[in-house]
């Protein structure tokens, strides 16, 4: 069959299964869900006027002029850093130009008044920074004075007295002169060919970013501003973070006044004049929130680089200031406007774009007509099965027996339900991990390893302890979405070397909205092994179709593995001469495939948990009917496979059906996942079902179990 | 602020003010206990402070920055702010000045000049409302385009008005006396009572409360919240009017040069200083009245004393520290109920 | 663009040693005179055309920068030179980048307006390091470049405090009670008129100061300084403002209060239209004009001196001090006062009946 032969060669290479994962589309969605995308817009306009101004002033994007212009916005670049933080902490610092012009003054006092050697001078001007930030910190931290109103005071306090010392030693500094080559450095001076003052800029920029998004007290200052009341109950110490805040805003204000003094070696009553209210349009422009506890230094920074463009800029063009004024208005009210309808549209946006249908050509269904000669035939055999634990399981999608012949079965509770005795009557809970426990295996031990949705891999010992066996992968560099965490954790299997392979089934999507990941038939999912041994956890098979079920061959050799999206059954050769070789096992599967298990006569049982329908076909080779059902239609009226069938198949190694199992009523086992051969008996566990069944399995060999299979006398290679 | 400002509005109904004044003054309480007992130090101690004209002259100063801080404590009261004041003032009365001088009659110029600044803050409005831009930016940038516009129609750095003799209702309300009392109080008495009837026993003006205590909840409540933003941008726009046509009947002329000054600071500070808050919903027009009070008191003392502005500013701002100081000390803030970003 | 080359400047030095010699050639040669007049003419234009002028004020839009501005381009433009305005519009931190940007540029002269002694200083020197002209108006930064134009603020007050000594001082029979109205304190041009105005007052044993005020340029403010000072003291003699606009508001309060015929009003300033104005309508007593016409020609002729002179920027420290003018009722017309710069917008209300008024 074609069909057949272009989803063969559609699946197999790694190639070809890379790029059915990618689309543009999808790109973009997940380009929106990062974080550092969120400042999208002002780094534009920041670009755009950069090349505005590039194109019309002769020269501007030249060496030169671009190291002049670093030169001139960096003590700016400072203030706007000092404004930032105060906003990230919840607060305002209205007195930061006034705070940069009384270290100025400062500066230049100790070099030409006092005569300080410029080594003494600069700490003592950063001193005096803090030491006005400390009085503003205490105001606002301890006496819990509005910081607006306080910072307002503050500012119109020190502009007067600055002022009134200009006066005062104007002349002085007029006449006087420093003969420092360290002071010389600092005003025209250039560190690996970047001006001294921006090459500080950058380095204060680096332990900025790192002290805010990596230290516990950048994460405080954070807090306290994104909400005080919760950071207060969680133990941080609010007034001494806000002092804190206060005083690193008056040190990043003085850096500015120290290369301010250095590069002008000039204070007058317009030093600084403004800049507080130019460094608050640059920040929240940057996307620093006014409400406090959302912001990077790099917004920051990308806010106050746009402001001083635009200044630097339209005034260099030779406009009138009024016009320049204009602009500048104009601009901003542009800029913010289309920023805020970004912020707010990107949810939506993300959600409108973030399923991305793919053609998934599924291979011819074969005929399942009752009485007929195929293995898929439907019958009863399921019908009779034995109800165990009846209303006791909540959705068992995967059961497994230990060496006591103890059912267990993971359910849609978090728990791991042990049913012992007899006739099963006694139920307890085996222990209670939490998320959504899916496939289960029995190492060597007899730990019960159990693949857990939404939080890993974990295992559980006899005694009941529950353990981490792993909750991530490394990363796959090339990919936007950060997938080391493990999403969806759905089958495992133990090799005889003890090596733990579980399918993750999906990178996108979660546990509640897995039906998304089929509906867009993209290869988001993956196999993972974890070695006991190393403890290392690595994908072995990225970009994979809805993995599901995992089952390690007889022999131990290769991998099985059930791509529920694509109803097949891939194997993977784990050793040998094809060694990493993924080849397909069975394919043509009427339903969508899940767990793979061990059969007592070297055959294996697959389950599948739907049945496939000509329509749901036609709709997997129809991207846009797709992605116009799941935006339009409320989920419960998706079309979906046949949910109300029943079946369990039996396979070969060699990819050969030889019997099925059906209850086509769906009564009593719908929407199975799950089937155990143990003593003669088939176990079945269903995702939404009610009870455990259990048929006997004419002709099975009565002292096979699964333990004995992996671990015990009952092995074959 | 706590709890008690939150009552700011009914604090006339109040019977037991005095014994609550004892007990926990409120901010706008504290400012006005500091302005007068200013007010009797400076009567006892400077000579020709205590005279009625000089009292009123000191009223009438602050009455264009009081007119003013009514537009900006209303919307300051609503959880937003509007730094274009000033600029609306002066652009708006630009234009039609240099339309006066270019033959408009003086009644059309202040429909013009009523117009502009009605649609500045219909813009505002519309840029806080529906874009959902922050007010602060929206203001910002508004005061720039305005600056630029107005320079751009008329451009001088100062418009005079036409003589009073000529237009002698045009400068009525800056200019004139009415029964011994310089017009401007008049003016600036009238719009505080106009202000504080709409803000307190009409519904428009407790839904805006309503919005500054909680802008969430009085969406809920079916509360038209972007048409009445809309409209607080507006009135504040229709102060800045009022207080333009005060200050040329003043002056006789118009400074494009304010917009770049300060004083839309001193606007601001006479707002937040009287005890309205800027996280909203808390403080009245009183709060404006005391705060320009505050300022006005100091000013004229420091005129009479001839002190250098520069020590003025410091000495100003060790009063206001003062104040802030106290109203934490007397009731400070409990962090379990204060609002974020107070 | 601004650039010169090496070998143009090697050709502008010899053309300069021919310059020296012409005036000893023009008087030998009676005949030649049409000749002479001509080469004159040549020697002129390869000094001056095509050169460039960059000009740099606190802000345009202000009567004098505006009058500065139209002057310069207007003769810019008939002597064929380039000329370069850049507008900061009042922001220091622009006026900063701008003259750096203009530096780096290279302009044959710059015209720079200090906002203080020391803010531009730096840009300046090296500007001069590098072969540009600087010529700084009416206000010297602490670096002492090519030439200054302006008015010598000393002087300006001095002048102003003789005539108000005159008016109010010893044996005028008035209180002797003064008024001054500031723009900024920290402006150096306020520092140096008020030393000039003490200087004179400080001789007077009848003048007292009783207010000496900033009023940050704005009207507004000296009008309420004014009104409270004026309460204070009903008998004050004078007031003297630093800027006429500024100015205008005290003299508005004096009138509000009624006492426009007692107090005598000065101020100093540019002379526009606007000035004239106030002093026609009896606001102003006197009005101490430092002619920003006359500035802007000044200005022309030191830049149009500097490039025929030949020598290296930073080699002279030229000086021309404007004459201040007294205006007065008697002369404050015509050419003594500039007008302004019209609005380039027409009239958007059609109601104006702009013809039966004009």
């Amino acid at each position: 069959m074609s069909i057949a032969r272009v989803a063969t060669s559609m699946d197999n290479g790694f190639a070809t299964r890379l790029r059915a994962s990618l689309s543009p589309r999808l790109l973009l969605s997940e380009l929106l869900l990062k974080q550092w995308f969120e400042p999208v817009i002002p780094f534009t306009v920041m670009l755009a006027l950069l090349a505005w101004f590039s194109a019309t002033i002769p020269n501007y994007a030249g060496l030169e002029n671009l190291l002049s212009l670093m030169r001139l916005y960096a003590e700016f670049g400072f203030v706007a850093l000092a404004m930032a933080f105060s906003l990230i902490s919840g607060g305002i610092d209205l007195s930061v130009g006034a705070i940069f012009a009384v270290c100025n003054f400062a500066m230049l006092y100790f070099l030409y008044v006092l005569d300080l050697p410029v080594w003494a001078a600069v700490p003592a001007t950063l001193a005096v920074g803090a030491a006005i930030g400390c009085v503003n910190g205490l105001l606002i931290g301890y006496l819990k004075a509005r910081p607006f109103l306080t910072t307002l005071v503050t500012l119109i306090i020190l502009r007067a007295s600055v002022n009134l010392l200009n006066e005062r030693y104007a002349t002085v500094f007029a006449t006087n002169s420093v003969d420092s080559d360290v002071w010389d450095f600092f005003g025209e001076g250039y560190v690996l060919g970047v001006p001294i003052n921006a090459a500080t800029l950058i380095v204060v920029l680096l332990v900025g970013h790192l002290f805010l998004s990596r230290s516990r007290f950048g994460w405080h200052l954070t807090a306290i501003g994104a909400n005080r009341k919760a950071a207060r109950h969680a133990g941080i110490q609010v007034e001494r973070m806000l002092l804190f805040t206060y005083v690193l805003s008056g040190m990043l204000c003085a850096f500015g006044g120290v290369f301010y003094a250095a590069r002008q070696t000039s204070t007058d009553s317009t030093t600084g004049v403004g800049w507080e209210f130019q460094a608050l349009t640059a920040v929240v422009l940057g996307g620093v929130s006014l409400s406090g506890g959302k912001g990077t230094v790099w917004r920051a920074m990308i806010g106050g680089i746009i402001i001083f463009l635009l200044t630097n800029g339209l005034v260099r063009m030779g406009i009138p200031g009024y016009v320049t004024s204009g602009a500048i208005g104009l601009i901003l009210l542009a800029a913010v406007g289309v920023d805020v309808k970004w912020a707010k549209n990107r949810g939506k946006a993300i959600q409108k774009i973030y399923v991305n249908p793919a053609r998934v050509p599924l291979a011819a269904a074969p005929s399942l007509l009752r009485g007929s000669s195929s293995p898929y035939a439907q019958n009863d055999r399921l019908i009779g099965a034995e109800a165990i634990g009846l209303d006791q399981v909540e959705g068992p999608e995967d059961v497994i027996l230990d060496r006591q012949d103890r059912l267990y079965g993971s359910t849609r509770d978090g728990n791991i339900i042990r049913f012992s005795g007899p006739s099963f009557e006694q139920r307890e809970v085996f222990a209670h991990i939490g998320g959504r426990p899916l496939g289960m295996q029995f190492d060597r031990d007899e730990n019960l390893i159990v693949a857990v949705a939404g939080m890993g891999v974990y295992g559980i010992r006899p005694n009941q302890e529950v353990y981490k066996v792993t909750d991530e992968t490394n990363r796959t560099w090339y990919k936007l979405n950060d997938d080391s965490r493990l999403r969806m954790a759905d089958d495992l299997d133990i090799a005889p070397d003890g090596k733990i392979y579980f399918s993750d089934c999906t990178t996108r999507y979660e546990m509640t909205t897995n039906s998304l990941d089929i509906m867009e038939g993209r290869p988001n999912g993956r196999v993972v092994c974890y070695d006991p041994a190393t403890r290392r956890t690595w994908t072995v098979l990225n970009h994979f179709y809805f993995p599901n079920g995992i089952c390690v061959s007889h022999d131990g050799r290769s991998l099985l593995i059930a791509s529920t999206s694509l109803c097949k059954v891939f194997r993977l050769w784990l050793g040998g001469p094809d060694k990493d070789k993924l080849e397909v096992v069975l394919d043509e599967i009427p339903g969508n495939c899940d767990n793979i298990n061990r059969a007592s006569d070297g055959n294996y049982w697959l389950a599948l948990v739907g049945i496939r329908t000509p329509a749901f076909d036609l709709a997997m080779r129809k991207p846009g009917f797709r992605l116009r059902m799941v935006k339009q239609v409320p989920t419960d009226e998706w079309l979906a496979p046949g949910l109300n069938h029943g079946c369990v198949l039996k396979f070969t190694e060699r990819g050969e059906v030889l019997e099925s199992f059906w209850d086509p009523t769906g009564i009593s086992h719908s929407t199975l996942t799950s089937m155990r051969e143990h003593k003669g008996y088939l176990y079945l566990g269903g995702l939404e079902n009610n009870r455990i069944g259990r048929v006997k399995l004419e002709g099975a060999d009565p002292s096979w179990t699964g333990y004995e299979a992996y671990w015990g006398s009952k092995q074959r290679n | 602020m706590t709890i008690n400002a939150s009552t700011a509005g009914e604090r006339s109904q109040s019977p037991s003010l005095v014994t609550q004044l004892l007990k926990k003054p409120s901010q706008e309480q504290i400012v006005l206990l500091i302005t007068l007992s200013l007010l009797v130090v400076f009567s006892a101690t400077l000579a020709g402070f205590a005279h009625l004209a000089n009292l009123l002259n000191l009223v009438r100063s602050i009455s264009i920055l009081g007119i003013l801080g009514l537009g900006m404590g209303l919307i300051v009261i609503s959880r937003g702010i509007d730094l274009s004041e000033v600029a609306i003032m002066a652009g708006s009365w630009s234009v039609a000045l240099i339309e006066i001088q270019r033959g408009l009659p003086t009644f059309w110029a202040a429909i013009l000049a009523l117009v502009i600044a009605l649609m500045i803050g219909v813009a505002n409005g519309v840029m806080v409302a529906f874009v959902e831009a922050p007010p602060l930016f929206v203001t910002l940038a508004a005061g720039f385009v305005i600056y630029g516009a107005a320079f751009w129609y008329a451009p001088s750095w100062v418009v005079y008005a036409p003589k009073p003799e000529d237009a002698p209702y045009l400068l009525y309300l800056g200019h004139d006396y009415l029964f011994g009392i310089p017009v401007p109080i008049i003016v600036f008495a009238l719009a505080a009572i106009g202000m504080q009837l709409f803000l307190a026993r009409t519904s428009i003006g407790r839904f805006i409360y309503a919005q500054g205590d909680n802008p969430e909840a009085a969406r809920l409540a079916g509360i038209p919240l972007r048409p009445l933003i809309v409209l607080e941008y507006v009135l504040v726009a229709l102060l800045a009017w009022l207080a333009g046509l005060v200050w040329i009947g003043t002056t006789g002329s118009m400074q494009m040069g304010i917009v770049q000054g300060t004083y839309i600071f001193d606007v601001i500070l006479v707002v937040v200083l009287g005890g309205i808050s800027l996280v909203g919903g808390r403080g009245g027009v009183f709060s404006v009245v005391v705060g320009c009070a505050l300022i006005g008191t100091l000013f004229n003392a420091f005129t009479i004393m001839d002190i250098n502005s520069e020590v003025q500013n410091i000495i100003k701002g060790v009063v206001l520290l003062a104040a802030i100081v106290l109203d934490n000390w007397l009731h400070p803030r409990d962090e379990e109920t204060a609002r974020q970003g107070e | 663009m601004l650039h010169r080359s090496w070998r143009s400047r090697t050709a502008q030095a010899l053309l300069g040693s021919a310059l020296l010699a012409l005036p000893l050639g023009a008087l030998a040669q009676d005949e030649g005179g049409t000749k002479t007049a001509r080469e004159l003419r040549a020697e002129y234009d390869k000094d001056i055309k095509g050169k460039t002028i960059a000009f740099l004020p606190i802000a345009l839009g202000v009567p004098l920068q505006d009058e500065w501005n139209r002057v310069l381009k207007q003769e810019a433009d008939w002597r064929g030179l380039k000329y370069v305005v850049r507008d900061p519009n009042n922001n220091p931190a622009a006026m900063q980048q701008a003259l750096t940007a203009l530096v780096n540029d290279k302009p044959d002269v710059l015209i720079v307006q200090n906002p203080s002694v020391t803010l531009l200083m730096k840009e300046l020197k090296r500007a001069e390091g590098q072969g540009t002209h600087v010529i700084q108006i009416n206000m010297s930064s602490n670096y002492k470049s090519d030439a200054f134009v302006g008015a010598d603020w000393v002087e300006v007050g001095r002048m102003i405090a003789e005539d108000v000594v005159k008016q109010c001082g010893t044996g005028s029979g008035k209180s002797g009670k003064v008024q001054i109205v500031q723009g900024e304190l920290a402006a150096a041009a306020s520092v140096d008129q008020i030393a000039g105005i003490m200087e004179v007052f400080n001789k007077d044993k009848a003048i007292k100061v009783v207010s000496n005020q900033a009023a940050a340029w704005d009207a507004n403010n000296a009008l309420n300084t004014t009104a409270t000072v004026i309460q204070q003291h009903p008998d004050l003699c004078a007031s003297v403002g630093f800027w006429g606009i500024m100015e205008s508001g005290a003299a508005q309060a004096i009138r509000n209060a009624g006492k426009i015929d007692q107090v005598k009003v000065y101020a100093s300033g540019e002379g526009s239209t606007l000035d004239c104005d106030q002093v026609n309508q009896g606001n102003f007593y006197k009005f101490l004009s430092y002619t920003a016409t006359e500035q802007g020609h000044e200005l022309m002729n030191t830049a149009v001196m500097l490039l025929q002179s030949k020598d290296k920027p930073g080699t002279k420290h030229l000086a021309l001090y404007t004459r201040p003018l007294w205006l007065d009722k008697t002369n404050a017309n015509g050419a003594n006062c500039f007008a302004l710069p019209q609005s380039q917008a027409s009239s958007p209300v059609p109601l104006a009946p702009t013809a039966d008024k004009k």
